[in-house]
C-alpha cells in the first residue's frame, strides 16, 4: 500500500487529537459532504501551471478524493493562477505555491504530484519525485531523448512508484476499442499502422536549434530563467523561448512534431502492436516520413498531420481509423456495428485510472515503459531526419546497430545541478 | 562496323564520365565555397544571429558519415575556430558539433573549456559524448581544478562515463562542505558501481548529514543495481540490507525490491500487473 498514507494518517490522528477543530471547518475538510476523509484523500501537488497543466489540475480536482495543497510554476502569473484556481475550489487560502519544485517534492505529506512543465523538464522532475517518495502523472512526451526515457523508467522501478503519462488516448473509449480490434486479430494479421505527426504548419522551422537575441532577464521571482532552462544548455533571456509555440519545436526543449503527436499516435500504434515493451528494428527514411519496421513484420509510417489527430491499423482482414473528433471507421463495417463514440479527446477517465492505481498500487493505463518505447520510436525518427539516413535499432539494448555517431545523439549532457544519474 | 560502334560507344561514355566528373566536381567545389562561407560567417555568429548562416556546417557533418577524411577535416576546422576569438553562442555551436563527429583530436581545445563557468556545460556537452577514454581523462584532469557548480557538473559527467578511476577523488568529495558537490559525488558513484565506489557509499550512508540521506540512499541503490548487473550479487545484497533498515519509507520499500529482484522473486503487488 501507500507508504506515505500511513504517515499522514498519523499525522491527522494526532493533530486532531491536540488541536481543538477551529470554530469554522468546511464540512468537506471533515469528511462529511460526499468527500472522503482527509487522512483518505491522495494529497497532490501540481507542478507546471501553464494552460495544459491548469486543465489537467482541474480535472484532478474534480475527483473529491484528491486534495491539492501545493503548485508550482517557475513563472509568478502561472502560480498566481493556479493558487487561486485551488483556493477558490476548496474555499480557503491553503495552496502553498512554489517556485523550485525541489521544495514542494519535499514536503512528506505530499503522496503524487501531476506533472505539465515544459517537455524538457518531464524527465528531471519526474525522477526527482520518484527519488522523494511521489507517485506520478506526467504529461507527454515525458523525455526529449532516449536516455532520459530509460532513466525515468528505471527510477519509477527502483522506487516502486505509480507512473501514468499523459497520453489519455488509452482510456478514450474509441482508441481503446481500435486497438483492441488488433490486438485479439479481428484485423487479421497486423500489417500496417499509421501514426501521424503534429500538422507541419505549427513547426515552420522544423525541428530546430535557433537562437534569440538577449533582452533583459525578468527578475527570478516574476520569471526564474534558470529554472526554465533547467538540464537544457544556458542561453540568454529572450521572451519567446517561453512561448510553447517556440520552444516545442526547439531540440533543446521537445521533439517537435514527431513526439508532439507520436506521443500519443505512435504509442496506440505500439500498444495495437502489443509493442509496449519493445519497438521498431529498422527506421527506413523515406521521402517526406520515416517508416519503422518491426520484427513481426508490421510496419509504422510516421505520416505527415492534420486535424484531427488519427491513427489507423490495417490487418489482413480489415482495418480500423479512429480520430479526435469522434470519427470510427472500420471494415468490414461490421466490426463496428451498432458502435457509438463520443468526440474529443479528455483525460477525466486517465486521471480517475491514476487516481485508483495509487490505491491500489496496481499497474496504470499508461505505464511507463510503455510511453517511453513509444516516445522513444519517434526520437529514433527524428534521428533518421537529422543524420538523413536509414538506422537499425536494437530495442533490447537500445542503442543503434554498429552506429556509434547515431548512439551519440541518444543522450545529451543535462546542466548543472540536474543530472539523470 | 563494330569496331567503330565500339570507338563511338567508348567516346560516348568517355564523354560521359568526363561530364560526370565535372558535374560531381562542380558541385563539391559549390558545397566547400559554402563551407568556407559557413566558417567564416561562424567567426561573428552570435545569439541570435540567423542560424541559416551556419547551416552548410550542419550539412558537411551529416554527409561526412563513413568518410573519415573529411570528418577529419572538419574537427580541425572546428577545433581552429574554437580556439579563435569567437562569442559564447559560438563556442556553443562549436561544442554541439563536435559531440556528433569529435574524436581524441578535439579534446585538448574542448578541454580547456571546462574550467570556464560560462563553457563547462556545452564541453561535458562535447565529452560526454565522445568514445575515446581522452575524453574521460580530460574530465577528470578537470576535477580538481573546478569549484562549485562547475564541479558538480564535471562530477556528473564521470558517472555517466562510469570511470572507475575517479573512484577516490569522488570518495574525497562525499566529505566536501558544498550539498551539491557532495550529493553529486555520491551519485556518481552509485552510477560508477564497484565493488570500491559501494564501499565509499556504504561509510557514507552511516554518517550522511540530514539533508544528504535521500542522495546517500538514492546512491546506495543504484550502485546496488550497477553491483548485481555485473554479478556481484554478494556486495548488492549488503547494500539493499543496509538500505532496508532506513527510516525513509520509501528508500525502504526500494531496498525491499531490490533484495526480492536479486532472489529472483517479485512484490505481492507486482504479480498483479
Amino acid at each position: 500500500m501507500h507508504t506515505n498514507w500511513v504517515t499522514r494518517r498519523t499525522f491527522c490522528q494526532q493533530v486532531l487529537g491536540v488541536i481543538a477543530a477551529p470554530a469554522i471547518v468546511p464540512a468537506t475538510a471533515l469528511g462529511m459532504g460526499g468527500r472522503p476523509a482527509p487522512s483518505e484523500r491522495i494529497v497532490m501537488g501540481t507542478i507546471g501551471c501553464g494552460s495544459r497543466g491548469m486543465d489537467d489540475m482541474q480535472n484532478f480536482l474534480g475527483n473529491p478524493d484528491v486534495q491539492m495543497a501545493a503548485i508550482c510554476d517557475v513563472q509568478a502569473t502561472n502560480r498566481k493562477r493556479a493558487k487561486a484556481a485551488v483556493d477558490k475550489y476548496y474555499g480557503n487560502q491553503d495552496c502553498a505555491a512554489y517556485r523550485d519544485l525541489r521544495e514542494l517534492l519535499a514536503r512528506t505529506d505530499i503522496d503524487a504530484v501531476l506533472i505539465a512543465t515544459g517537455d524538457n523538464w518531464h524527465t528531471m522532475a519526474t525522477i526527482l519525485a520518484a527519488k522523494a517518495g511521489k507517485d506520478i502523472y506526467c504529461e507527454k512526451p515525458m523525455s526529449v531523448v532516449v536516455a532520459e526515457g530509460r532513466a525515468l523508467c528505471t527510477a519509477v522501478e527502483r522506487y516502486g512508484r505509480i507512473f501514468q503519462c499523459g497520453t489519455q488516448r488509452r482510456t478514450v473509449d474509441r482508441f481503446a476499442w481500435a486497438v483492441q480490434l488488433a490486438r485479439t486479430g479481428k484485423l487479421g494479421q497486423l500489417k500496417t499502422l499509421y501514426a501521424e505527426m503534429a500538422p507541419a504548419e505549427w513547426f515552420p522551422h522544423g525541428h530546430h536549434e535557433m537562437t534569440l537575441p538577449p533582452e533583459p532577464e525578468p527578475p527570478k521571482d516574476v520569471l526564474d530563467w534558470d529554472m526554465w532552462l533547467g538540464p537544457a544548455p544556458w542561453r540568454p533571456f529572450n521572451p519567446k523561448y517561453v512561448q510553447r509555440g517556440f520552444w516545442m519545436a526547439h531540440r533543446d526543449f521537445a521533439g517537435g512534431m514527431l513526439t508532439e503527436w507520436g506521443s500519443h499516435t505512435a504509442d496506440l500504434c505500439q500498444w495495437a502492436n502489443d509493442a509496449d515493451g519493445t519497438g521498431p528494428v529498422e527506421f527506413e527514411l523515406a521521402e517526406g516520413t520515416v517508416i519503422g519496421h518491426y520484427a513481426n513484420g508490421v510496419r509504422l509510417f510516421f505520416e505527415p498531420g492534420k486535424w484531427p489527430l488519427h491513427v489507423r491499423f490495417v490487418g489482413t482482414e480489415g482495418q480500423v481509423y479512429a480520430d479526435d473528433d469522434g470519427n470510427v471507421e472500420a471494415k468490414p463495417q461490421s466490426l463496428l456495428a451498432d458502435r457509438r463514440f463520443g468526440k474529443g479527446y479528455p483525460q477525466a477517465n486517465h486521471v480517475r485510472n491514476f487516481l485508483d492505481c495509487v490505491k491500489t498500487r496496481q499497474k496504470p493505463a499508461a505505464p511507463a515503459e510503455g510511453a517511453h518505447r513509444a516516445n522513444s520510436a519517434c526520437q529514433i525518427a527524428n534521428i533518421c531526419l537529422q543524420l538523413r539516413r536509414s538506422l537499425r535499432w536494437d530495442p533490447a539494448n537500445e542503442r543503434f546497430v554498429n552506429d556509434p555517431e547515431a548512439d551519440r545523439l541518444l543522450s545529451r549532457a543535462y546542466r548543472p545541478p540536474w543530472s539523470l544519474i | 562496323m563494330l569496331s567503330i560502334a565500339k570507338k563511338v560507344t567508348g567516346l560516348l561514355l568517355s564523354s560521359f564520365v568526363i561530364n560526370l566528373w565535372l558535374v560531381v566536381g562542380s558541385t563539391a567545389a559549390a558545397a566547400d565555397e559554402k563551407l568556407d562561407k559557413a566558417f567564416e560567417a561562424l567567426k561573428t555568429y552570435d545569439w541570435g544571429t540567423d542560424r541559416s548562416v551556419l547551416k552548410p556546417i550542419d550539412e558537411a557533418i551529416v554527409a561526412s558519415h563513413k568518410d573519415t577524411a573529411a570528418k577529419k577535416s572538419l574537427e580541425m576546422r572546428l577545433v581552429a575556430a574554437l580556439k579563435g576569438n569567437v562569442s559564447q553562442a559560438a563556442k556553443d555551436f562549436i561544442c554541439r558539433q563536435l559531440s556528433l563527429i569529435g574524436s581524441a583530436g578535439c579534446v585538448p581545445a574542448v578541454a580547456e573549456l571546462l574550467t570556464d563557468e560560462k563553457l563547462s556545460h556545452m564541453a561535458r556537452y562535447a565529452l560526454e559524448r565522445i568514445p575515446d577514454e581522452e575524453a574521460v581523462a580530460a574530465l577528470r584532469e578537470a576535477l580538481p581544478k573546478t569549484t562549485g557548480k562547475v564541479k558538480v557538473g564535471v562530477i556528473n559527467s564521470l558517472g555517466v562515463r562510469r570511470d572507475a578511476k575517479s573512484v577516490e577523488a569522488l570518495k574525497a568529495l562525499l566529505a566536501d562542505q558544498d550539498a551539491e558537490i557532495a550529493a553529486a559525488a555520491a551519485a556518481s558513484l552509485g552510477a560508477i558501481g564497484t565493488v570500491e565506489s559501494a564501499k565509499a557509499l556504504t561509510e557514507f550512508q552511516a554518517k550522511a548529514p540530514e539533508k544528504l540521506q535521500l542522495a546517500a540512499a538514492d546512491a546506495c541503490l543504484v550502485c546496488a543495481e550497477r553491483l548485481a548487473a555485473a554479478g556481484n550479487k554478494a556486495e548488492a545484497m549488503a547494500l539493499y540490507k543496509l538500505l532496508a533498515k532506513s527510516e525513509i519509507k520509501h528508500v525502504k520499500l526500494a531496498a525491499t525490491r531490490g533484495m526480492l529482484a536479486l532472489a529472483g522473486k517479485k512484490e505481492k503487488s507486482e504479480e498483479k500487473k
